[in-house]
């Protein structure tokens, strides 16, 4: 039921109510820029793309995640 | 000259409405055994309904696989919830949120079609939960309120920071969710959030443990909510159907972990 403060995908909503993936969602975020979604505050040293190369496919299937 | 082109004119002819005639064959053939051709589907015997106070499951059989849709409500002819369910002759679906003692009218059938109704009572006394009617004690928005002579539901909460989970969050839950209960600020979002909590205790809502989250929703308003094991609240909104219940995890309780 968390959102995502970088790419504001709302687990349990995004998925189980609007239908998106995981990996739809990343794919039209990336293609957005990876702007910061949410109204949390961005860390200082922020590296949206730095942080998805450390993805595997395993992670980027079936990520840890908080509902 | 002028004959044999005519019979050749005439052969070609035949043959061409030949061909069309042998095509129209095979696509007639094609569409019988098409899965996408139309074919009404029966109910088997009647439907079979499962009593208990605030719950019913309603199986059915049909003739042929088809997806499923029970639509139901209070009122005969005109039911004010939906649940669908998937492809098969069989289908079981239960309805919770129900009102003890009450009778309840229901369709059944596929998608397109009715294919069966009845009604049944749910156990119980009537008289026992305040629950909102529908069309009364509705507050601004359309969004049901408790009523105020009901003692069991406190209509004032504590402070947000007392009953939110995620402070930092807060805001970018009711930006999305805030107007699905006519909120008018985070605070007042996270007010609301915490009253239904309280509803869902008086009214006995339909809840459900996983892990660190227990969910509780309102069926019949679709209002959803998740807290945490001590209570404080993750979220608050209003799924597009009732049918989002049926796809959460968890094991169902009626006790949360934060009553002692």
């Amino acid at each position: 039921m968390e959102i995502c403060p970088a790419c504001g995908f709302q687990f349990g909503v995004s998925d189980d109510d609007e239908g998106h993936t995981y990996d739809s969602w990343r794919e039209a975020w990336v293609k957005m820029g990876t702007p910061w979604s949410t109204k949390q505050k961005k860390p200082a040293k922020w590296d949206a793309l730095a942080l998805l190369e450390t993805l595997t496919p395993a992670k980027k299937r079936a990520p840890k995640r908080k509902r | 000259m002028v004959c044999v082109d005519a019979l050749r004119l005439d052969t070609e002819s035949k043959l061409a409405h030949r061909q069309l005639v042998i095509r129209s064959i095979f696509f007639a053939l094609l569409f019988l055994v098409s899965p996408f051709a139309a074919r009404a589907i029966s109910l088997l015997g009647e439907p079979e309904v499962e009593l208990d106070a605030t719950e019913a499951t309603v199986r059915w059989k049909t003739d042929g696989p088809s997806g499923g849709k029970i639509r139901w409500g209070e009122n005969d002819g005109t039911p004010d919830q939906t649940i669908k369910d998937g492809v098969g002759a069989e289908h079981r679906i239960k309805l919770a949120g129900l009102k003890p003692g009450t009778r309840y009218f229901y369709t059944v059938g596929t998608a397109r079609d009715t294919i069966g109704k009845g009604s049944f009572t749910t156990k119980g006394t009537a008289s026992a939960q305040p629950v909102p009617q529908s069309g009364a004690g509705l507050g601004k928005g359309g969004v049901p309120v408790a009523p105020k002579q009901n003692m069991l539901v406190p209509q004032t909460a504590p402070p947000t920071r007392v009953t939110w989970g995620s402070i930092a969050s807060l805001q970018d839950h009711y930006d999305r969710h805030g107007a699905d209960f006519s909120a008018t600020s985070p605070d007042d979002y996270a007010a609301k959030a915490w009253i239904f909590r309280e509803q869902a205790l008086a009214q006995k809502l339909p809840m459900k443990l996983d892990g660190a989250t227990v969910r509780v929703m309102n069926l019949r308003t679709r209002a959803f909510a998740a807290y945490n094991l001590n209570g404080t609240t993750k979220t608050y909104f209003r799924p597009r159907d009732a049918s989002y219940w049926e796809r959460q995890p968890c094991t169902p309780i009626t006790t949360p972990p934060w009553v002692k």
